[in-house]
């Protein structure tokens, strides 16, 4: 191994030279996300596949107006006003769980460890969406939505339900958590070297010694749980890439998304061969091998929202000038205005900063409903263009590649 | 056609199919076509379609006063006609049947029966209120209740509304639509060739393709959906109505000038084949092997679902040479994309 470290610091250099080779490595990297100790699995992440179920419960009641905001707060939270325990999900392991959204939402090591204003900031964001959607849209359910007005409109033969903007405050939502919850938590949080080698977890994990109470070392352990924000709805979480896209609304499907657009194929089995990868790294106590990987995934796994804002955009842009009414372009529009805002969340591991940061993103979504007083009523396909070359700029994409 | 079109060949001759595109389809005289779509395919389609949607709402309306066998007999004859006068215009959204919504509010299946029967007033201006309204309800209504007649106020109010916006999409082509559209000859993609071929492969593949054949086949599903096909209430009906869907398609792709002769004139040949011809044998096997299904296509997927499957392969050997192949030949763009599922 000592041997072979020399060529690793090489390969860290030019890692973009290298990074088509297979890993150097002294040990085996399975072909699924499968390791033991002593027969026993050590993988686990049952707390990030529950916040994902959890999301998706959320997502979906933002859809019957019949809910309160109080019921709408209470999934989001898993918790009532006072801190009591609630019920809110149709699941009742959910309801069981003792996991909260909202308290994983800008919460990572990397970015709001020391900055609890702008984790405040975030969240208030999120909570706002939910109060937005109760007392503007909700009111408005059975009406049709005009220029400054909330309501219907509509998307092919479905209806889809905007506040006065023209914005549907559920997918700002969704769209948001993909940054505020999974990408903070995977690539800031769990894939930050200052989580992963936390206290004597370097001493514990070369002396294999397992956390209380578990088969697993608390670095392996960190490891999975950011495994888990991608994968950990999968069928078979092992064997993810087999169900990559239907098993959840957020990061998983949105990778298989940007995986299924030519100019970015193979995006999801680099991600998944990089965790395997670095995971087996973990057992074999190579730190540096691990830190690349996640440094391949941060890269990756942040092209996602940046690919996905473009695409919506430059969609909206076109059904704007070909549909008969604005109205034709609201939905994309409002799949990338909640892409955008998590464009905030991405890592560039050149920097150990988002791609492109929260001012500029806010200034994006401003710009996206700042054409007109009717917001996307209003917007022009130069503003949205514009917008989209923003952030293809910021994240080095072609706009074209990711328009696809 | 092919007299016209002597520079454009000569362009062509020497050349890769996709060097010069601009160049001969600039030369093709759009402004003749647009013409000819427009006066002798689109205006009559919605002229037919609006005559049979009055002509059902007529029959509602009386069967409304006074339900008897004979007037529910009458209505549900001209329901068969407005269903097939449907077929031959739904290709054709591009301009005002789009702003009207035309084809949601028309044709959106399956419908809501619970919410259709249980609501005491329907909005039916509102998005969400689209899959309980249009042919599909008046299915419904007519041939799946056990009494038509305790729902006639609310067939004749469907009816009438279908009336209502062929009627609407009708005078926008009459007030002005038509000219702007013929006007519009130029070759961007907000131009009217490009866009009403782009509405016509859209119609081909998520109407034709998707909606009456490969859904209810399970093509796109675990399990065939045979509660997803056309007008299922009515039980002898889909068949026909895919037919003359497939016919309106192939009469639109055929008719001169238009899309096979354009191709013709480009002599795009693919396997040592006119494209033109290969396109055409398409539609006529898809016809074939639809001919000898039931008449219930529905049936025909309880019963034995894999002809529905060679069906929907026919079909789908022509999304590729119409989507990839003609639109690449007549330099399209594609201007739509696959449906978001949220």
């Amino acid at each position: 191994m000592t041997r072979l470290l020399p060529l690793f610091a090489l390969c860290v250099l030019f890692f973009t030279a290298c990074e088509e080779d297979e890993p150097i490595t002294a040990y085996n990297v399975p072909e699924t996300y499968t390791f033991s100790r002593n027969g026993a699995s050590t993988v686990s992440f049952p707390g990030q596949t529950e916040r994902i179920l959890m999301s998706e419960e959320l997502v979906g009641a933002f859809l019957d107006p019949q809910n309160s905001e109080a019921q709408l707060d209470d999934m989001f939270r898993n918790e009532g006003p006072n801190g009591e325990d609630v019920s809110p999900y149709a699941d009742p392991a959910l309801n069981a769980s003792t996991k909260s959204v909202r308290g994983k939402v800008a919460a990572s090591r990397d970015y709001f460890f020391a900055d609890a204003t702008t984790s405040a900031a975030v969240r208030a964001d999120f909570d706002g969406w939910i109060e937005a959607q109760v007392n503007e849209v909700f009111p408005r359910w059975e009406a049709l939505a005009a220029a400054g007005v909330p309501g219907q409109v509509a998307d092919g033969s479905r209806a889809r339900y905007v506040n006065a903007q023209g914005l549907e405050y559920n997918q700002a939502f969704a769209k948001s958590l993909i940054g505020g919850l999974m990408l903070d938590q995977t690539l800031n949080n769990y894939l930050s070297p200052a989580v992963l080698d936390e206290a004597d977890n370097r001493q514990t994990n070369d002396a294999g010694t397992p956390a209380d109470g578990a088969v697993y070392t608390t670095m392996e352990h960190k490891w999975d749980e950011a495994y888990g924000y991608v994968f950990g709805a999968a069928a078979d979480p092992a064997d993810p890439l087999a169900t990559l896209g239907d098993d959840d609304s957020f990061l998983n499907e949105y990778l298989d998304r940007v995986n299924d657009d030519p100019d970015y194929a193979g995006i999801a089995a680099e991600v998944y061969e990089a965790f395997r990868t670095g995971r087996a790294a973990i057992v074999a106590g190579d730190y540096a091998t691990r830190d690349a990987q996640a440094d391949r995934i941060k890269e990756r796994l942040s092209r996602v929202p940046a690919v996905r804002a473009i695409f919506y955009l430059m969609r909206g842009a076109d059904a704007i000038e070909t549909g008969s009414s604005p109205t034709a372009a609201f939905h994309a529009l409002s799949e990338a205005y909640g892409f955008v805002y998590a464009l905030q969340f991405t890592h560039d591991p050149a920097t150990g900063a988002p791609y492109l940061d929260r001012e500029e993103a806010l200034q994006i979504q401003a710009r996206l409903l700042g054409d007109g007083a009717h917001g996307l009523w209003d917007l022009t396909p130069a503003t949205i263009r514009a917008q989209a070359a923003t952030i293809a700029d910021s994240f080095t994409l072609t706009l074209a590649q990711a328009a696809e | 056609m092919l007299r016209l079109l002597p520079i454009a060949l000569l362009l062509l001759l020497g050349c890769q199919s996709e060097t010069e595109p601009d160049e001969a389809t600039t030369t093709f005289d759009r402004a003749t076509l647009l013409r000819h779509w427009a006066d002798d395919l689109i205006v009559p389609a919605f002229e037919d379609f609006s005559a049979a949607a009055a002509a059902q709402s007529a029959a509602a309306t009386d069967y409304a006063t006074e339900p008897t066998e004979a007037s529910l007999g009458r209505l549900q004859e001209q329901f068969e006609e407005a269903y097939l006068a449907w077929q031959r215009v739904s290709p054709y959204m591009t301009g005002p049947g789009e702003s009207v919504r035309l084809r949601e509010q028309v044709n959106t299946y399956p419908t809501d029966t619970q919410r259709l029967t249980a609501r005491q007033e329907i909005v039916y201006e509102l998005p969400a209120n689209t899959d309980v309204q249009g042919m599909p309800a008046l299915d419904f209504l007519l041939f799946g209740v056990e009494d038509p007649a305790l729902h006639r106020a609310r067939i004749a109010e469907i009816a009438g509304r279908i009336s209502t916006l062929s009627g609407q999409a009708l005078s926008g082509w009459q007030d002005g639509y038509r000219d702007d559209y013929v006007a519009s000859a130029g070759s961007s993609a907000t131009a009217s060739v490009d866009r009403t071929v782009n509405d016509f492969l859209y119609w081909y593949e998520r109407n034709l393709r998707a909606g009456k054949v490969g859904i209810p086949a399970g093509v796109f599903s675990s399990e065939p959906r045979p509660e997803l096909a056309e007008a299922i209430y009515h039980g002898a009906l889909s068949k026909r109505l895919f037919l003359e869907a497939l016919a309106a398609g192939r009469a639109f792709y055929r008719s001169e000038p238009g899309l096979a002769d354009y191709l013709d004139a480009l002599r795009v040949e693919r396997d040592g084949q006119l494209l033109s011809e290969r396109i055409d044998a398409g539609f006529v096997s898809a016809d074939a092997i639809a001919t000898d299904l039931n008449a219930d296509f529905a049936t025909q997927v309880r019963l034995v679902n894999t002809p529905m499957l060679r069906l929907y392969d026919a079909l789908q050997a022509n999304v590729i040479l119409l989507k990839v192949d003609l639109l690449q030949a007549l330099s399209i763009n594609v201007d739509y994309v696959d449906a978001d599922g949220d």
